[in-house]
């Protein structure tokens, strides 16, 4: 009675007029969450990423959509209420967040309550299938502002510090107070936009992405690139820091802080990125040499 | 037999969204701005405002970024009877949940370029009850500056981060926005001991010279 037929599946109009339906329900919990979040969030430097992200996680779920759509791929073993607990705990989520305010709790409950939608449609087994669009979300959801603080403020420090360090020994008049670099007459603050533990979210992101897309299988290239992504933001951080005091000190504030400031970022985020992809590249030959070795050795 | 499924589910889904925005609209703000200034009071058992002093934020972005979330801000300096001197902050912010929460000096002063060397979390015992406070030892090349601190949430102070987001679900049950206040105290010197000594008699000087109705503003109700 909770599970459901195997060999009826649905006809395509009653599966289409169900995904409305759980569209509709979809809309009223989160429209309003968009909406707020374009107008608010995603416009600025810091959370800027999430509109990406969301375009992505769409994509992702319309390239896998057969999974869901098809009336074949239609049916679960999974008993109804497992579908429905998972939808009532990301509700709960869903409400603690709309009523404290968390954003955290709000933007992040969408992926339960998607899993739950997907549970009670294919199942365990079919939800299983598209758990990198689900997982890829997670870099949608904006972390608590305290937990922000705490992680970022070592990597600008960091940043600050190392990007102070090389200009003092190219003989530029540098000075560091806190996150504070002064240079001739000018002070600039290294903001979270530029140490940001969002580049390195978002170059996560970015790598993972990629990895998912060419389909490197091997467990321990995907770690072992997630960790790298941490270093190689480091220093692509630090460098625009460098090229923006340059920049500043040759040209002035006002060019510093235009313009080139945003341009230095996306210039920044691309060298990151084909760092990253060249890395794994790297890592895909040295991996392929010792596999072949190992053969011949055996 | 899945359509039925999908109803249920939006059926659910239209209760909990209903809910959740008849809550929130009938959330209130809490307190009507607090006085802040008239607070500090001219004179206290042993200690004497300074009258001639003006604090200046000089950063632009600093002001910016605190404008957002403190409603209103207040630092004076107190004189003790043997040359000792205290300077004193409070910071007050009408909207103190998620979003909007005080920053912690533990976030501030590593900012501004203070390098944090302990951090602990005490009780000061005054008559007015236990007030949990935490105490940093931090240094610039200048200085070294010993801090003394709490955060009031809605009517107490918070021992840890957990009692406080109970107070603010405590609230929101009860359809009130929680409001906070930041309230620091620090000194210039050499020795801890002696710094963070005389910022508690301060403390309890300061308590016991003000009003009630100023005194449930720093640490909520008493008790």
């Amino acid at each position: 009675m909770t599970t459901m037929d195997v060999t009826t599946p649905p006809s395509p109009s009653n599966l289409g007029l169900v995904w409305g339906v759980f569209l509709a329900g979809f809309l009223v919990l989160y429209a309003p969450t968009y909406w707020w979040l374009i107008e608010n969030l995603w416009g600025t430097y810091e959370n800027g990423h999430g509109m990406l992200v969301f375009m992505i996680s769409v994509f992702l779920f319309w390239q896998k959509r057969d999974l869901f759509l098809s009336p074949e791929n239609i049916h679960s073993t999974t008993p109804a209420w497992q579908g429905f607990g998972i939808l009532v705990i990301g509700l709960g989520v869903y409400f603690i967040g709309k009523i404290q305010e968390i954003l955290f709790f709000e933007v992040g409950s969408q992926i339960l309550v998607l899993l739950s939608f997907f549970v009670l449609t294919i199942g365990w087994k079919g939800a299983k299938k598209l758990w990198f669009p689900l997982f890829f979300m997670l870099f949608m959801v904006p972390l608590p502002s305290a937990l922000v603080d705490a992680l970022t403020l070592p990597m600008k420090i960091a940043v600050s510090t190392f990007s102070e360090w090389i200009m003092y020994h190219l003989d530029y008049p540098v000075a560091r107070k806190g996150v504070i670099l002064q240079v001739a007459q000018y002070k600039l603050l290294v903001a979270d936009a530029c140490a940001g533990l969002h580049t390195v979210f978002t170059l996560e992101a970015m790598g993972l992405l990629y990895l998912h897309l060419i389909k490197r299988d091997s467990f321990a290239r995907n770690v072992s690139l997630a960790l790298l992504i941490m270093p190689i933001s480091f220093f692509a951080n630090t460098i625009r820091v460098v090229t923006l005091v340059l920049v500043t000190y040759y040209f002035g504030d006002e060019v510093g802080q235009g313009f080139v400031h945003d341009f230095a970022g996306f210039v920044l985020f691309g060298v990151a990125l084909v760092l990253i992809i060249f890395t794994d590249t790297l890592i895909h030959y040295f991996e392929k040499r010792y596999q072949r070795r190992k053969k011949r050795a055996a | 037999m899945l359509l039925k499924r999908s109803l249920i589910v939006l059926f659910i889904i239209l209760v909990t969204a209903g809910s959740a925005y008849y809550i929130k609209a009938g959330l209130a703000l809490t307190n009507h701005s607090p006085k802040l200034d008239t607070l500090l009071p001219l004179q206290l058992n042993g200690w004497v405002k300074d009258t001639g002093y003006k604090f200046e934020i000089v950063d632009p972005v600093t002001q910016q970024e605190m404008d957002k979330i403190y409603s209103q801000s207040v630092s004076a300096i107190y004189h003790g009877n043997n040359g000792e001197v205290i300077m004193v902050s409070i910071a007050y912010g009408a909207d103190q949940r998620d979003e909007f929460q005080v920053h912690k000096p533990e976030v501030c002063y590593p900012a501004q370029g203070f390098e944090v060397l302990s951090t602990k979390s005490s009780t000061l015992a005054t008559k007015f009850g236990n007030i949990p406070i935490r105490q940093l030892e931090t240094k610039s090349d200048l200085r070294q500056e010993y801090v003394t601190y709490w955060i009031r949430i809605g009517d107490r102070v918070p021992s840890n981060s957990l009692e406080r987001k109970w107070v603010q679900f405590e609230m929101a049950m009860k359809g009130k926005i929680p409001d906070g206040i930041l309230f620091r105290v620090s000194s210039i010197g050499k020795v801890p001991d002696i710094e963070f000594h005389q910022q508690e008699k301060f403390i309890k000087a300061l308590l016991t010279g003000i009003s009630n109705q100023s005194r449930s503003v720093l640490i909520g109700k008493e008790g």
